[in-house]
């Protein structure tokens, strides 16, 4: 399989979460989130991806080219 | 040489509804400003994580199509501008955009300035429709 094709269809799956997270903010039938949500969420958003680079970090040390 | 039929249609098609869906998207009204502040930097931390994503994807497929050593790279790039966000709510985006810059001389980072950019030309290829949408979102940023 074409490698851009394979990588778009990799990625494919968080490009459609992102839109849909962005779309959901205007769903008049979605309350708003309040102002301490709205705080929490970005605590909440950082740690969960600071994760994923401790992660990949751990298990791709320097040395392995 | 096969021939390869290009997929940047593809790619600008993804792109372009990702910015059509970011196009008419606000911030709530009733946020206090510390919480509207954080708002536009949740979108923006999503976005990097984009960016990220894309390179661990393509270092993961077989064989890769970025290197290990540039996707660490792109990783503690995207480390440091999420601790950026994370320390600075309000302040981050000089920062965050050099970063961008020096990572890859995307012209919408940047000067006219000459640069040469962090990681190679095959890396920043791979990755540089998500980082023109990361910067769309930013650009958002007031």
């Amino acid at each position: 399989m074409d490698a851009i094709l394979a990588l778009v269809t990799v990625l494919l799956p968080s490009i459609v979460k992102l839109v849909q997270e962005l779309h959901a903010h205007q769903n008049p039938g979605v309350p708003p989130p309040t102002s301490a949500e709205v705080i929490a969420g970005l605590a909440s958003v950082c740690t969960s991806s600071l994760a994923v680079d401790e992660e990949w970090l751990a298990t791709h040390p320097a040395d392995q080219g | 040489m096969r021939h390869r039929p290009s997929l940047t249609p593809l790619i600008a098609l993804l792109v372009a509804l990702a910015f059509l869906a970011l196009g008419c998207h606000d911030t709530p009204p009733d946020l206090t400003p510390e919480a509207q502040i954080a708002f536009q930097a949740t979108r923006v931390v999503k976005v990097l994580d984009v960016v990220r994503d894309a390179a661990i994807a393509a270092n993961e497929l077989t064989p890769p199509i970025i290197k290990t050593a540039d996707t660490r790279t792109v990783v503690l790039w995207h480390q440091t501008a999420v601790k950026v966000i994370q320390a600075t709510p309000g302040g981050w985006k000089p920062t965050v955009v050099a970063s961008i810059y020096v990572l890859t001389c995307h012209p919408g980072a940047g000067t006219a300035l000459p640069c040469t950019p962090q990681l190679p030309p095959e890396a920043v290829a791979r990755i540089y429709p998500y980082v023109g949408l990361a910067l769309v979102v930013i650009a958002e940023v007031r």
